[in-house]
């Protein structure tokens, strides 16, 4: 009998069905993976079954926990399943913790609403937890707040709420996709040494099939509130029935690139920027140390490294936003960044460079229509004429590939991936001769990932401007970059042409990032796959 | 620490220093003749001299300013200076007592009103305003908007003056003498008797800053409530009370708390029209009748202590903040 099971499930936001009837279940000791698109409606399910969404979704079907119909039961009795009998994982660990709470609080939370226990007990139960999900010296974590731990020791303390009373039933959903790589290899390892110690069915919300590849046992794929196919896990990565399931195939980048960028040395031209022992701390805590390199004209770069490795100060360094305590950085042989204090760009450098920034949601002001997003590089630096400024915007749009509609909406109106096509056209706006991007693809979904990254390599072709494409992720970078450098702790410890970095990596750190790389056991399916997406 | 500590000392000082000059300004501005003021209705120009120059009200403004700050005249025996050990903040013409004295025998009732007047407001306010919150757009989210903005709308005069003829003059006509018209007894001497008497200045008060406050928590608490956090509370079974007053509350507290010390201080700073109604001795009714009479100093006085208000509550709020902010923890 399934741990938990739905049946028709449909929810509805207002007007909006966001799920049309899908049905599912999970078996103890099994993982369920749920895959799809943002919008497919694969977390409203598991969400609505669970009585986790606001009063005004409306959700229908059937729910069955242990055979029992959960839907439609009274808030105390699904407040009694919640936690001893359904844990849960969010995305991102650190909006999901309440930031005013200590980690030991929000834990021991979890085990005295639902159970009498003496404070003492409570405390050891939360050491013992701590120490469960992997978190060194857990006294001494004990009083922390989410903000003094990194992003994979705050998603160890959800998990560790989540199994706080050893439920049989864990749902995660999206619980590695705010997470570095090597972390979210790690995150994955111990869901799945908790599954197999405590026999609990997992049911895992992803958008990206090459995560859950190595821990699913059946894998269910939505889209657009239905269930498209839904098999064992060896038949959907080997035999995808569904042209969706191989779409979805085609983008997860099962155990590495499924293709390395052309190979041009284009190092060999002139170098456009050239960075010379750049060294940066903070509050007298490096951040990095004698990092030189240089960017060739149409050259993309990748940078990649962990979390804190200082990847995103050389990408506010070189973008002018800050400056280094020592070196110095040059575009077309003119220093501009030099160690002192204060002085923004100069005009013309400002033009010259531009940034793309991680979190298309954040870095658009919510309240201005998308024409007057574009048109501001242009104002700003002089163009007037309203017709003019109207051809021009328009033309940026185009060249983002994205349909002139869009001009008169919101940032709220679009899509994670159309926000950053925006965010993408207001850097090439004034025909800039690099491009900081950081993170730019890390916030959405594998599909579209993969139609950003093809847009960011056809911008270069057309327009021959250069890319720094800052990144935790190797996979994204294989595809992408004509070159690569790996960062670790502010320092480059490898550099090179990214098929050989990735064939044949010198450093044991670059060897650690491409083995944390998901999907390794499961070689990709055949290779006409790519061109579903790649044609 | 020290060194955080320290700036916000002297931020503090130079505060007060700036308000001390400017009122000292004004109120050399505005009370042309203060000594035509002070002496007998019918003096002759001789005599209104004479007060000017035994007060020292005829020396340039620079030494009078001095006088002030530092050493001024003995006036009946009474020491003049603020940086004097223990501060003086000059002499009363027309009470006949030093302005320190005067300050200090009526913080008391002003002090007692504004800190009772907070904590009713404060409590109902947030109990009304996370209901309100809870039950969005339901009937009882209308009816509490409805008495918020109705709150928020009288004016204190009026709704002071209805509450003072039902509860006190139409009770006492039933024969029932729950609250007294006016007066103030001290908390120390009889607690019950200190409540009762300033009962109804705090409804009074509190009516006004039930409304707005009720409205500040409820759209911060609907802020907080779609927050990812309060979702994983809900997941690990929480009770609803609990996600609300342990979970939401806590985070959406900090704007309150802002607004909270601000009318805090005003309030001592004077409530003039409260403390009129209830004839309740305290610092703003005297600041009004010291203003109106060209007592200056105490106009002085009162500003300053009215600035301190400020300076303290916002340092308060400012200390909680930053005590429950987890940056500045570990």
């Amino acid at each position: 009998m399934s741990v938990f099971s739905v049946d028709h499930l449909r929810v509805r936001f207002g007007g909006v069905q966001a799920v049309r009837g899908v049905s599912f279940g999970v078996e103890s000791g099994r993982t369920l993976a749920i895959v799809g698109e943002s919008g497919s409606g694969k977390s409203a399910s598991l969400l609505g079954a669970t009585g986790l969404l606001p009063g005004s979704a409306s959700v229908e079907g059937n729910v069955l926990h242990r055979g029992q119909e959960i839907l439609g039961l009274p808030d105390r009795d699904l407040r009694r399943l919640r936690g001893p009998q359904i844990g849960f994982v969010f995305q991102d660990p650190l909006s999901n913790l309440h930031p005013l709470k200590t980690i030991g609080d929000q834990i021991g939370e979890a085990i005295s609403v639902h159970q009498r226990i003496t404070r003492r007990q409570k405390h050891e139960r939360v050491l013992a937890l701590l120490d469960d999900v992997g978190i060194a010296d857990p006294q001494a974590r004990f009083s922390d707040y989410p903000r003094h731990l990194s992003g994979g020791m705050r998603q160890r303390v959800m998990i560790a709420i989540a199994i706080a009373l050893d439920p049989g039933l864990i749902i995660a959903d999206e619980p590695t996709t705010a997470l570095d790589v090597t972390v979210q290899a790690a995150i994955l390892d111990l869901l799945k040494r908790l599954q197999e110690e405590h026999g609990t069915a997992l049911i895992f919300v992803s958008h990206d099939l090459a995560v859950v590849s190595d821990i699913a046992d059946d894998v269910v794929v939505m889209r657009d509130g239905l269930v498209v196919e839904q098999a064992p896990a060896d038949d959907i990565y080997l035999r995808p029935r569904q042209d969706y399931t191989r779409e979805l195939l085609g983008a997860a980048r099962l155990g590495g690139p499924k293709s390395y960028a052309v190979q041009r040395d284009r190092q060999a031209t002139r170098p456009l920027l050239d960075v010379q022992a750049v060294a940066r701390s903070f509050a007298s805590r490096p951040v990095l140390d004698d990092v030189s390199f240089t960017i060739g004209e149409a050259e993309i770069l990748g940078l990649v490294g962990e979390s804190g490795s200082g990847k995103s100060t050389i990408g506010r360094l070189i973008a002018g936003l800050d400056r280094p305590n020592a070196g110095r950085i040059s575009l077309k042989g003119r220093d501009y960044s030099q160690p002192g204090s204060g002085g923004v760009l100069p005009g013309d450098l400002r033009r010259s460079i531009q940034v793309v920034f991680q979190d298309p949601y954040a870095s658009l002001n919510p309240r201005r229509r998308i024409e007057a997003i574009l048109a501001d590089p242009f104002v700003i630096h002089g163009t007037v004429d309203k017709a003019e400024l109207r051809e021009k915007v328009k033309q940026l749009v185009t060249d983002v590939e994205l349909s002139h509609d869009v001009l008169e909406r919101l940032p709220s109106q679009l899509s994670g991936g159309q926000r950053q096509r925006v965010a993408i056209a207001r850097a090439i706006a004034l025909r800039p001769s690099l491009i900081v991007a950081d993170e730019p693809v890390s916030a959405l979904d594998i599909t579209t990932q993969a139609k950003v990254i093809r847009l960011l390599a056809r911008l270069r072709d057309k327009l021959g401007v250069s890319f720094l494409f800052i990144s935790h992720d190797l996979g994204v970078i294989g595809e992408l970059c004509d070159r690569v450098i790996v960062l670790e702790k502010g320092q480059i410890v490898e550099v090179g042409q990214t098929q050989q970095v990735f064939e044949r990596p010198a450093h044991a750190y670059t060897r650690r990032l491409l083995a944390s790389i998901p999907g390794r056991k499961r070689p990709p399916a055949e290779a006409e796959l790519e061109d579903v997406i790649y044609g | 620490m020290v060194k955080q500590f320290s700036s916000v000392v002297l931020r503090s000082i130079s505060t007060l220093v700036i308000v001390l000059i400017l009122s000292f300004f004004i109120t050399r501005i505005a009370y042309r003749n203060p000594a035509a003021m002070l002496a007998p209705r019918n003096a002759t120009q001789e005599s209104i001299d004479a007060v000017a120059r035994a007060l020292r009200l005829d020396d340039p403004w620079y030494l009078q300013l001095w006088y002030y700050l530092f050493r001024g005249p003995d006036i009946q025996g009474a020491p003049m200076g603020l940086m004097h050990w223990p501060p003086a903040l000059g002499y009363s013409f027309r009470k006949q007592a030093p302005v320190t004295d005067l300050i200090l025998a009526k913080a008391p009732v002003t002090l007692s009103l504004a800190i009772g007047a907070l904590v009713i407001w404060m409590t109902i306010a947030i109990f009304s305003g996370v209901a309100a919150a809870r039950w969005q757009g339901r009937l009882i989210d209308h009816v509490l908007a409805f008495f918020a903005y109705v709150g928020l709308s009288v004016p204190t005069f009026l709704s002071g003056i209805l509450i003072s003829y039902f509860l006190f003059f139409q009770l006492s006509n039933q024969g029932i003498h729950w609250f007294p018209s006016s007066g103030y007894v001290p908390l120390s001497e009889d607690p019950l008797q200190w409540a009762r008497h300033l009962a109804l200045p705090w409804a009074t008060l509190a009516i006004a800053e039930i409304g707005l406050f009720q409205r500040m928590v409820r759209a911060s608490m609907l802020d907080v409530l779609g927050h990812d956090f309060i979702r994983t509370a809900r997941a690990k079974g929480v009770p609803e009370g609990r996600v609300y007053f342990s979970h939401a509350l806590k985070s959406a507290l900090n704007p309150i708390l802002t607004l909270g010390g601000l009318e805090l201080a005003a309030i001592m700073g004077g409530a003039i029209v409260t403390e009129t109604i209830f004839g309740l001795d305290g610092v703003g009714r005297m600041a009004i009748a010291a203003a109106l009479e060209g007592d200056f100093p105490v106009v002085i006085g009162t500003t300053i202590f009215a600035a301190s208000a400020f300076i303290t509550t916002t340092l308060a709020v400012d200390l909680v903040a930053q005590w429950r902010d987890p940056a500045n923890r570990n």
